[in-house]
């Protein structure tokens, strides 16, 4: 539904947190080996629905921590943003890929079949021993993982606890502007910050929490490859999930379809 | 291994038998009849003989014609006949036939007495105990009677033969034995140093294990052409009842770093069908590989393949060994060896993708990983956008596919992947063959939705490359890729021993890692292997299908290769398998190297054989193209030898004639060791670039492989030369033999035949058998 920003009445946003808080106690974050239905959204696509294609988005799903402020989870920004990057890939490259999204557990062996996995609210992670395992033998096995939509100081702090626990030894590095994730589609000659959309349409600051400088970070391999892009204090999937706005501002979306697609591109060549 | 005549002894025992029967009948050897020519001495005149013969038939014919009536006519003629026989018989003997014979003055001709000392008459097979060397020594030791019958009659030059003839003085047994046997060149030297002394005849003794004559026959008539027959005595046994030996060993002269070397080994036995032992590859004395095999029939060669690794770089001796059995006659045979140069290289290879893909970003990741490859790419990332990848600098491939053959031929291999024919122009297709069949370049096109007959490569040039049928019988094109199919990949015989599929080197460990892959999805069909291809994998849909799809397929095309993979979906050996599993890895590595090896460079160099004896010589031979892979004949090319004490001998090189861009050099070694060639190649006064080989001198065993004392090569370099062959029991008569020639110094010699005791056994069993029959028709 698109609603313009002055639209939104108030009274409406604080009803729709209190939902958010009631429904999270009720239906708790998705544990493991579970892709069901998140509570008040459409049912997740049934796993056979998507043909055969080259490329698959795979939104994972994860054990998060639950209501923490906003509600943050695995679907944030789901179905949607998911389905506009999708055209996006379909109409600005020459990958084949499905129409439709998915969304696989950590655990499920099911993962190992999509080299590239999009993980949202990352600083809201609470990932028990299996998913760290797995996802662990996914990323060494050749896996991608992008990492998106975490702010802060203290949702960083979230992230790195839990990505260590993933790769012990790993470092964590402000990716240079010449690395190849930055030019191997577009060129990107800089990291810039994407607002979440209320921010983008209606503040005049872009940043949440104390996550003021925007950051793309990575984790490579011994090779040298990356593995893990780390999109913190940035939030590409309400860019790509409002792009349709006619009041988003298209810097953000082009930024947003740009690094994403590059992503790909990156994790399909290098 | 010669076969072993089983019957040997009773053939041997059944021809003294028929020759003593004939000189008991004729009076004369075989051999003097052989040599000599018939002659008639008449005690009457021609004319009075001429009449003669009729008037006996005439007699006898007069003398029964009164029995017409008596006796039937048939029994007539047969009384007759006889009657006639006996007055015939006094008519040839009347005639005094003779045997004229070309006999040598006594002392006045020559023999060369040469014999073997090579490696092979060590062997301990001569009888009671002996090596055939000291066989030799008690046949010519002084006090011995044939040798004592062949002074008496001539001259003896001694001479001592392995690779050529050493002039000596007697029997005198080599501080070194020789190793190799090259009688060609030994029986040459012996005439040449002879020079125009009065030659009858050589006297030969060795095992006629020969191992370098180029054209020994050839060389037995030119012997024949001067009168100069050859007497060959086999010492040894033609019949070796127990040994195991390697007979060949076949390895690649150069591999990358890092490699797996597959070598075969071919392995012949005689007494041990059936017995299991062990073969090990060994550089020095480490083992590197180890295996169990099972011998075959007698006489029967078996191949058994081995991979192995090793590390380090530049030339390898490999030595290639079966464990010998405690009753083995030539334990020296069971080693073959190999040189092979490991090179620190990278040749390059190129990929054009036409779409990103998964199968496109892990080959990188596994090409990546091995340091003796160079994966360049090509990426259609969008219409028009093209994305090059481990390119050397901005300038390579900067105007995409390339557009002449310098610019594809610097590329060792080629891969093509989801990219459909109609990117190419047709010349740039034309090209893509030329670089197989021309350049001898390797070439791999990978599944996809836009690859094999869903490419439209039907009608095209790399339809003819392509180990697979893009078209069916009535020349329809194949079904679409078929994306949902899942299927695991099955190895074929030839895909379970074949180094694109060699993941282990153990053959049972690679079988279980191939049963243990992660099932695929999807793959193109196809009009199946063509007849000249060979298939190393199909697509097991469990269907229990007669004939599964072709996966994985190969031709030779002109100079290169083509492979067929008909799938994209190998990724999925790297995620569905452990981080640990290294499968897909050793896959593309396997793959990438074998499409790159022995794809010919600009410039090579190569020795003729990896391995010399010492005092052999070494030809060397230099091979010069340009960019386009055009020969070059107007190349200066030389090389710089290095020998194994560190000496650096210059070498030149001269263009052969016969051969469009090849030069040739020979060099002598003087040094046992390794050897390292390095040759410069100069065109109008620049360089152009170099090449290197390697070659090892040392000591050779060749001399016990195929061992067996080599009858029929003597037979036959005796009845070519005009000679005749012995064996070492039966040398009695061989000084009168070598007496009847017409060479050297010699006279002419008649025998009388008319006492032949045939002749008189002819004229008695007439009379007797005239008189028998006269009874028995009731004749007086």
């Amino acid at each position: 539904m698109l609603l313009k920003a002055r639209e939104l009445p108030t009274g409406s946003i604080v009803a729709a947190c209190a939902a958010a808080v009631i429904m999270s106690v009720l239906f708790p974050a998705a544990g493991p080996g579970s892709s069901a239905a998140a509570p008040g959204r459409a049912g997740a696509p049934p796993r056979s629905a998507a043909a055969q294609r080259e490329f698959t988005f795979v939104r994972a799903v994860y054990n998060g921590l639950g209501p923490w402020g906003y509600y943050k989870a695995w679907y944030t920004d789901w179905p949607k943003a998911d389905r506009q990057f999708i055209l996006g890939i379909q109409r600005l490259t020459n990958i084949e890929t499905a129409e439709r999204e998915k969304t696989i557990p950590f655990t499920d062996a099911e993962i190992f079949h999509y080299p590239f996995v999009y993980s949202v609210e990352v600083g809201h992670w609470n990932l028990s021993e299996d998913e760290v395992s797995s996802l662990r033998e996914y990323l060494q096995r050749g896996g991608f993982l992008f990492c998106d939509d975490f702010w802060g100081s203290r949702e960083w702090e979230n992230f790195e606890r839990h990505i260590r626990r993933v790769l012990p030894d790993c470092r964590i590095e402000d990716l240079p502007p010449d690395h190849p994730v930055f030019h191997c589609y577009y060129d990107i000659p800089a990291v810039i910050q994407v607002p979440n959309v209320g921010n983008a349409l209606y503040q005049n600051y872009t940043f949440e929490e104390d996550g003021i400088v925007p950051h793309c970070r990575g984790i490579s391999d011994a090779g040298g490859r990356l593995m893990v892009l780390i999109n913190w204090n940035t939030d590409l999937g309400d860019a790509w999930e409002w792009a349709d706005l006619p009041g988003f501002p298209a810097k953000y979306s082009t930024y947003a379809y740009e690094l994403g697609i590059n992503a790909i591109v990156y994790a399909m060549s290098h | 291994m010669p076969p072993g005549p089983l019957a040997a002894p009773c053939g041997a025992c059944g021809r003294m038998a028929m020759t003593a029967l004939f000189e008991f009948l004729f009076k004369y050897r075989p051999i003097i009849y052989e040599k000599g020519s018939l002659a008639f001495h008449p005690v009457l005149p021609w004319l009075w003989l001429a009449a003669a013969v009729p008037a006996a038939v005439l007699l006898a014919y007069l003398l029964y014609r009164r029995t017409r009536g008596i006796v039937s006519g048939r029994t007539r003629a047969v009384l007759t006949a006889l009657r006639a026989v006996p007055l015939l018989v006094l008519l040839a003997v009347l005639m005094q036939p003779v045997l004229l014979l070309h006999s040598v003055i006594p002392q006045k001709s020559f023999v060369a007495v040469a014999y073997d000392a090579s490696r092979s008459m060590e062997i301990r097979d001569a009888g009671g105990g002996r090596s055939r060397m000291e066989e030799v020594a008690r046949l010519l030791d002084a006090s011995s009677r044939p040798l004592a019958e062949l002074g008496a009659r001539f001259q003896l030059r001694f001479f001592r033969v392995a690779h050529g003839a050493e002039r000596v003085e007697g029997f005198q047994p080599p501080a070194r034995r020789g190793n190799v046997t090259d009688l060609e060149t030994a029986l040459e030297q012996v005439t040449a140093e002879m020079g125009n002394a009065p030659l009858s005849g050589i006297l030969l003794l060795t095992d006629g294990a020969d191992n370098r004559s180029r054209d020994l026959d050839a060389a037995a008539e030119r012997l024949r052409a001067k009168r100069i027959p050859v007497y060959p005595v086999g010492i040894g046994s033609s019949d070796i009842a127990r040994d195991a030996e390697v007979l060949r060993v076949g390895a690649p002269r150069r591999v990358l770093k890092n490699a797996l070397i597959e070598a075969e080994v071919t392995v012949g036995a005689r007494g041990y069908a059936g017995r299991r032992t062990r073969l090990s590859v060994k550089q020095g004395e480490s083992v590197l590989q180890s295996r169990e095999i099972t011998l075959g029939a007698d006489d029967e060669v078996k191949t058994y393949k081995v991979t192995f690794a090793c590390e380090g770089t530049g030339p390898k001796v490999f030595t290639f060994h079966i464990e010998p059995f405690g009753d083995e006659l030539i334990p020296e045979n069971n080693d073959g060896q190999a040189l092979v140069r490991v090179e620190d290289a990278q040749p390059k290879i190129l990929y054009v993708e036409g779409e990103p893909r998964w199968i496109y970003g892990f080959m990188r990741r596994a090409a990546a990983e091995d340091k003796n490859l160079a994966l360049i790419t090509l990426l259609r990332q969008a219409e028009g956008k093209l994305y090059r990848q481990g390119v050397e600098s901005g300038e390579v491939l900067k105007r995409g596919f390339p557009l002449d053959k310098p610019e594809l031929y610097r590329f060792k291999a080629l891969i093509l992947g989801s990219i459909e024919a109609s990117f190419f122009s047709f010349d740039q297709l034309r090209l893509i063959s030329d670089f197989v069949s021309e350049r001898g370049g390797g070439f791999l096109m990978l599944g996809g939705r836009n690859s094999f007959g869903q490419g439209g490569y039907a009608n095209t040039p790399l339809e003819d490359v392509l180990p697979v049928g893009l078209r069916g019988d009535s020349g329809e094109g194949v079904a679409p890729m078929e994306r949902e199919a899942q299927f695991r990949a099955r190895l074929t015989g030839y895909g379970l021993s074949h180094p694109i599929t060699r993941i282990a080197a153990d053959e049972q460990e690679n079988r279980k890692r191939w049963e243990a892959a992660a099932p695929l999805v999807g793959y193109n069909p196809t009009a199946g292997a063509k007849p000249g291809a060979t298939v190393l994998a199909t697509v097991d849909l469990g269907s229990g299908a007669a004939a599964d799809p072709v996966l994985l397929a190969f031709q030779r095309f002109g100079r290169g290769r083509s492979v067929a993979l008909t799938t994209d979906a190998v990724w999925r050996w790297r995620m569905e398998h452990e981080s640990r599993d290294n499968f897909h890895e050793l896959f593309w590595k396997q793959m990438l190297r074998w499409l790159v090896a022995d794809v010919p460079d600009q410039l090579t160099l190569e020795s003729e054989r990896h391995s010399y004896a010492p005092g052999e010589g070494v030809t060397l031979r230099a091979e010069a193209r340009d960019e386009a892979f055009l020969s070059l004949n107007d190349a200066q090319v030389t090389a710089a030898v290095r020998t194994p004490s560190g000496r650096t001998i210059s070498l030149p090189f001269a263009w052969e004639l016969r051969k469009e861009g090849a030069y040739a050099a020979r060099f002598m070694p003087d040094e046992e060791g390794l050897y390292e060639v390095t040759a410069e190649f100069f065109r109008e006064g620049k360089k152009v670039g170099t090449a290197s080989t390697g070659f090892r001198v040392a000591d050779s065993f060749e001399e016990y492989h195929a061992a067996a004392m080599n009858a029929g090569l003597l037979r036959r370099l005796a009845e070519r030369s005009g000679g005749r062959y012995y064996t070492a029991r039966d040398l009695s008569h061989l000084a009168e033999d070598i007496s009847y020639v017409d060479s050297g110094s010699a006279r002419i010699e008649e025998k009388d035949l008319w006492d032949m005791p045939v002749v008189y056994l002819v004229l008695v069993g007439s009379m007797v058998a005239e008189w028998i029959l006269r009874k028995r028709k009731g004749l007086a």
